[in-house]
């Protein structure tokens, strides 16, 4: 079976989990002979290429207006870039704000080979016209969709998140073929409530045109039921999963500072519920010396954080990185003792699981889809500072439980694998064509 | 001729509310008082009271043929007094029948007998017993352990404190192709007698009696007789030990029903009777020695080589009773009171993943969420715990400075030895 996947990042040029996601996704889907994927991803930078999958100049596609799907490829997959200024995560409005920042990630870690600086690789060759509008973008990408659907030859669409829905919807009109909606992430989740209107349009006429939807845990399966009146007989849930550590494994960072550590690690935007970590910092330290607390990433609320702990006066034990990537993620979690996940609101959230794999404890909140998934983690409500600081206090005073977390989680999250979870996304494939 | 012992076990911990390290130094208490106030409420008036009622007409009405043992665990007695003294008082009455014997155990239901602090063994197997003494008019002659656990070093410990006889399990683990029916020896010390518990019928009877709290269910005690007629009749004796709660709660009408034509088949059979603990080393001697190297146990819905645990359990057991020889000198009787109570299995048995307080299908009053949230609380409730004690011997230290004399120290050490202890031994 051949699928057109419409996806908007691909590792390593990723600002979330949806990347890492889609990548396992489509790796684990390898492993069947039977589906073949042609993966379409708005063009970033070009270093996705491995020997594993083949890279298609976008620009060629859209000048051309020709896409064949590659059937000799076997089940390996292809990847089709589009240049585009999408970015997963943004409303409209911080649209226009974050590209300075995104673009800033892009020029720190990626070489670029093509023409120029990086603005230019950000604009959309095709029309030779940058969208101010975020919703002119994803007009955009709907059209390259609907191209590549004329030009190929596919059984099915699988479209994730809302920014490619129109492009799924668009190609499924062309091909009157059935479409699946992987949903990751909803506006409930991303706005910490504050929903927008254009942006659930766009969500909901998604969910209500897709045949079927895979939802990445029974909290968003329950959100698409309760917030988008969708049917809970048209969702399944399919846990992400992660890809086994690379076979060396590099030697553990040491933990420069004789004190533990204390790990955040994520975008630091409400959804990840940032203020909390430095509400629990706070606790903790008033009780303990021996702990140092960082935050690493990158958002919108980064400035207001520093202001806070500033405020709270432990800035002399409380870390900001800024945005890591790749091997730094791994460095960060080897020097941690504790890692902490406080999201106010998780459709799933897989830091957690590569901080199993690098045998660091976890605390993570029971507002997480994986929570639902994983035992040997300590949960607490997003909100209890009191129970986070606790569990840190317990994990950095008690040595068997540190260990205990640590080789349990480790084992627990060993036992993942993108095959299951890919194994479970081709029975969807083939009951929905089969429908 | 077969004997049947019937022991009946009560035991209500004192549950933890939840104590954040922040807590700690704050003089929180450790309990969830109205928790326990509302099960032991509940306990008594639904199950307990009633069903002592029951037992008290059946035994006049069989005029001595029938004969019952009780277990209390001492935290279960003190939430009597606390909450529910005419329990106590309904018990009184069956033990004052002739017909009616109790069980000795360790003060609390603690794990004391996996250590290796014999002295704080003694004391608490003595404690209970002259509790029991005191409020029943006798002296328990058999012991049992908290969660009936054993071992041929446990079973030598209990011998050195007086007993002659206990009650643990009759696990396969243990037994291997020996049957629970006889009496054996311990292994180290031939004089103490080890009964078992015959987990199959015990288990039966526990499973007619919960099923009789549906509507639908009605089993005559046939079924649960001709059990009993299927067994060995050469084999002398059978121990039947169960949940004292089997005999409560809804559908107690059907259980009373269920009990009283039990025991009046048993009172029809020929060459079958009931018979105390207490006499069973009367009428039947060992017929072997037992081994048991590692413990074994009974745990509802754990298997009954549950102990020493997992890790979490092993430290905090490990943690728990560190603070023993701190708390030998310790007088103040709230410090005293938590000291037993913090040391009751329950406590230690919710951190592990299978206990049935965190299966979502099951409506459980638990505080915790996981194991992890069972360990945390308990090393906190520990850390405040030893705060307490510490600065208890520091004032005690400074009260026998000041004094002109001596401060008379209650137990072998002096304070200045403990306090020394304390600040470098820990």
């Amino acid at each position: 079976m051949n699928v057109l996947m419409l996806g908007w990042e691909f590792p390593p040029n990723i600002s979330g989990g949806l990347g890492t996601a889609c990548e396992g996704i489509v790796k684990g889907l390898s492993a069947y002979n039977d589906i073949h994927v042609l993966f379409v991803v708005p063009k970033s930078s070009g270093n996705e290429s491995t020997p594993n999958f083949k890279l298609i100049d976008a620009e060629k596609v859209a000048k051309t207006g020709k896409v064949i799907f590659t059937e000799h490829l076997s089940h390996e997959f292809t990847t089709i870039e589009i240049p585009s200024g999408l970015l997963p995560y943004d409303s409209p409005e911080d649209f226009s704000k974050l590209k300075h920042f995104s673009n800033e990630i892009t020029a720190s870690n990626v070489e670029i080979e093509q023409s120029g600086s990086t603005a230019q690789t950000r604009e959309f060759h095709f029309t030779g016209k940058y969208g101010p509008n975020l919703f002119e973008e994803i007009d955009n990408y709907a059209a390259i969709a609907r191209l590549i659907a004329e030009n190929s030859q596919f059984e099915l669409i699988h479209v994730h998140d809302w920014l490619t829905f129109p492009a799924g919807i668009a190609a499924k009109q062309v091909s009157c073929k059935p479409l699946v909606a992987h949903v990751h992430s909803t506006d409930f989740d991303r706005s910490g409530g504050k929903v927008n209107p254009s942006i659930y349009a766009v969500e909901k006429q998604g969910f209500e045109q897709a045949d079927k939807i895979i939802a990445v845990s029974n909290r968003i399966k329950k959100r698409l039921v309760a917030d988008y009146g969708i049917s809970a007989e048209k969702i399944t849930t399919v846990y992400n999963a992660i890809s086994p550590k690379s076979g060396k494994d590099n030697p553990k960072v040491a933990n420069k500072f004789s004190d533990k550590v204390v790990t955040f690690l994520g975008r630091i935007t409400i959804q990840k519920g940032p203020e909390y970590f430095v509400e629990v910092a706070k606790l903790v330290l008033q009780r303990m010396k021996n702990v140092r607390f960082v935050m690493a990433g990158n958002g919108e609320l980064m400035s207001k954080m520093v202001d806070l702990s500033a405020r709270y006066g432990i800035s002399n034990k409380f870390h900001f990185t800024g945005f890591l990537k790749g091997n730094e993620i791994k460095e960060m979690l080897d020097m941690s003792d504790v890692f902490i996940m406080p999201s106010v609101s998780e459709p799933f959230g897989i830091v957690p699981l590569e901080a199993m794999q690098a045998k660091v404890p976890v605390i993570i909140s029971f507002q997480s889809g994986v929570s639902e998934l994983i035992r040997n983690v300590i949960k607490t409500d997003f909100w209890d500072i009191n129970a986070m600081a606790d569990a840190i206090h317990a994990i950095i005073s008690h040595n068997p439980l540190s260990k205990v977390l640590a080789d349990e989680g480790n084992r627990e999250v060993n036992q993942l694998n993108w095959e299951n979870s890919a194994g479970d996304i081709r029975n969807i494939y083939l009951n929905t064509v089969s429908v | 001729m077969k004997s049947i012992s019937l022991c009946f076990q009560i035991h209500h911990p004192f549950h933890f509310q939840t104590f954040r390290f922040l807590d700690i130094g704050t003089k929180k208490s450790y309990y969830d008082d109205l928790r326990i106030e509302r099960e032991i409420n509940e306990a008594a008036t639904n199950f307990y009271l009633p069903a002592n009622e029951f037992l008290l007409k059946l035994i006049n009405k069989h005029k001595g043929k029938l004969k019952l043992a009780f277990y209390i665990s001492g935290t279960a007695i003190d939430q009597f007094l606390m909450y529910e003294p005419e329990v106590l008082t309904s018990f009184r009455q069956l033990a004052d029948t002739g017909q009616v014997e109790f069980l000795g155990g360790t003060s609390s239901h603690s794990l004391i007998s996996l250590t290796n602090q014999k002295d704080e063994l003694v004391n608490q197997l003595k404690d209970h017993q002259s509790r029991i003494a005191y409020l029943f008019g006798k002296k328990p002659a058999v012991f049992v352990n908290s969660d009936l656990i054993y071992s041929d070093l446990i079973g030598n410990d209990v011998a050195d404190s007086g007993y002659q006889a206990m009650i643990t399990n009759g696990s396969r683990k243990a037994l291997i192709w020996r049957s629970s029916n006889y009496v054996y020896s311990n292994f180290i010390q031939p004089k103490m007698h080890v009964y078992f518990r015959n987990e199959m019928i015990s288990d039966e009877l526990t499973g007619i009696l919960n099923s009789l709290n549906s509507d639908v269910q009605d089993i005559n005690a046939n079924n649960f007789t001709s059990l009993l007629k299927n067994l060995n009749p050469i084999e002398p004796l059978l121990n039947i030990y169960i949940d004292y709660k089997a005999l409560g709660g809804f559908g107690i009408e059907k259980k009373e029903k269920f009990v009283q034509s039990f025991v009046s088949q048993i009172g029809r059979m020929p060459k079958v009777s009931f018979v105390l603990p207490s006499e069973i080393a009367e009428i039947f001697g060992p017929v072997a020695e037992i081994n048991s190297n590692e413990p074994i146990c009974w745990l509802n819905n754990f298997n009954s080589y549950y102990y020493p645990g997992n890790e979490l359990q092993i430290e905090a057991i490990k943690q728990l009773y560190l603070l023993n020889e701190m708390v030998v000198n310790i007088d103040d009787i709230n410090l005293q009171k938590d000291w037993q109570y913090l040391q009751t299995s329950d406590h230690i048995h919710l951190m592990d993943d299978q206990h049935p307080a965190y299966f979502s299908n099951n409506i459980s009053n638990c505080i915790y969420k996981s194991k992890y949230d069972a360990f945390i609380n308990f090393m906190n409730i520990l850390d405040d715990f030893r705060l307490k004690i510490l600065e208890e011997a520091k004032s005690k230290e400074k009260k026998a400075a000041s004094s002109p004399r001596k401060g008379k120290s209650r137990k072998q050490n002096n304070p200045q030895h403990l306090s020394n202890k304390l600040h470098t031994g820990e």
